[in-house]
């Protein structure tokens, strides 16, 4: 019972402001750790908040990333589908004369082939592609179908040194008519003309389609430089593709039509 | 006379705990009653005396360091400490009893001498539970200071000193 005493004895004391130099004094004494736990509790708190709002920001980091990795797949989705719709155009520009139907396909290229002679092509025979099927851009001839799977096929570059193709020059008016080889890179060799026949620099090189395996009608490149050895009864002629052949990404396959 | 002086003293770093640190983090109303925790542990063990010390001293120091009219708060620890071992001697020896008082105490010390929290609110409750919750983690410090240390030989040793 003493202490409710003592207790109501200082609130007595308290109540005429007697106790007011105690008070001054402890405040004195424990202020500064009073202070000092303030403090801690102030930065403890600050800290506590910094770690939560970083926790935030990763989460939106992530979502950021999240969605910026979704924007780029739907930005090369677009640009493919933008290089589809420009190749279509391109090509319905074109008359087709081939008596052929087209068929849109993809260059995968083919990683095993060093000399980039060969691309593999994103359709194959379930889309109806045979072996033999020229390959084109525009009037353009890109190269020919060599191997067939059910998804996939493989072609040859009209550069590639494995492709023989029947040309003629198309500005002359003799026709002057050779053998096109490919010899890597974007050059071609047009072989086994005729001495008396003329060919010119600058000449636009078609097939003549005489070999039976590619069609007529379609740009070789054109005649950047003569070889005339005089040893040699023959000419030949260097021709450049006027496409970048290593830079399509869409083509079109000539399949037969079905029977 | 040891005994009194460290629960002085532990009263002295509960109330700067509770006046300071914890009122940052948590608040007026969430805060917990410390010194009648405290106190009320001291009770669970049945030092009524000490309990009885502890809430006036405790409730001193609140007074003394914030502006509550000196000698209020101890007036009002004291009692709820009164009331704690009535109930115990007469009425219902639980310690789930001596817990409702406590939170009773702590709200209406609260209420009267603090922040006006309203009542119900999940911020008071978390406070109450808070200061109920604490009656068990100095429970077994008192039991250590009373069953161990204020009787070993060791402690009459350094009070000889």
């Amino acid at each position: 019972m003493r202490y409710i005493l003592i207790s109501l004895f200082i609130l007595i004391l308290g109540f005429f402001e007697l106790t007011n130099p105690v008070k001054s004094a402890v405040a004195w004494v424990f202020t500064p750790f009073q202070f000092g736990l303030k403090q801690i509790a102030d930065s403890s708190i600050e800290t506590m908040k910094f770690f939560g709002s970083l926790n935030k920001v990763r989460q939106n980091n992530l979502f950021l990333l999240e969605k910026t990795a979704e924007l780029e797949s739907k930005i090369v989705e677009l640009k493919n589908t933008e290089e589809e719709n420009r190749a279509l155009r391109e090509q319905l520009e074109i008359e087709n004369t081939f008596e052929r139907n087209l068929l849109l396909a993809n260059i995968m290229g083919n990683a095993q082939d060093l000399t980039g002679s060969t691309f593999v092509l994103d359709r194959g025979s379930s889309h109806g592609v045979k072996a033999g099927d020229n390959v084109i851009r525009r009037n353009y001839l890109v190269g020919i179908v060599r191997e067939v799977s059910a998804q996939r096929s493989l072609a040859d570059y009209v550069t590639s040194p494995s492709s023989s193709i029947a040309v003629v020059d198309l500005d002359e008016p003799s026709r002057t008519e050779g053998l096109a080889e490919g010899q890597y890179g974007s050059s071609i060799v047009m072989k086994r003309v005729l001495p008396n026949e003329n060919i010119g620099v600058g000449d636009m090189i078609v097939t003549s389609g005489k070999d039976g395996v590619y069609l007529p009608g379609l740009i070789i490149g054109k005649v950047t430089r003569i070889v005339e050895v005089p040893t040699e009864p023959l000419k030949s002629a260097y021709l450049e593709t006027i496409i970048d052949l290593t830079k399509l990404s869409k083509v079109f396959i000539l399949t037969s039509p079905a029977l | 006379m040891k005994k009194y002086l460290v629960i002085f003293f532990v009263n002295i770093v509960l109330v700067l705990f509770q006046n300071s640190f914890l009122f940052v983090f948590l608040g007026g109303e969430a805060n917990p009653n410390l010194i009648l925790a405290f106190a009320f542990s001291l009770l669970l063990l049945d030092k009524s005396e000490e309990a009885l010390f502890s809430a006036f001293v405790g409730g001193l120091l609140i007074d003394l360091l914030g502006f509550t009219m000196s000698g209020l708060s101890s007036l009002v620890f004291l009692l709820a400490i009164y009331i704690g071992l009535f109930i115990k001697k007469y009425l219902f020896k639980s310690w789930v009893l001596q817990l409702i008082v406590l939170m009773l105490s702590t709200y209406l010390g609260k209420q009267y001498l603090g922040s006006h929290p309203e009542f119900g609110t999940f911020r008071l409750l978390s406070g109450l539970l808070l200061t109920a919750g604490m009656v068990f983690a100095f429970y077994p410090l008192n039991k250590y200071l009373f069953t161990r240390l204020f009787v070993s030989r060791k402690f009459l040793e350094i009070e000889r000193i």
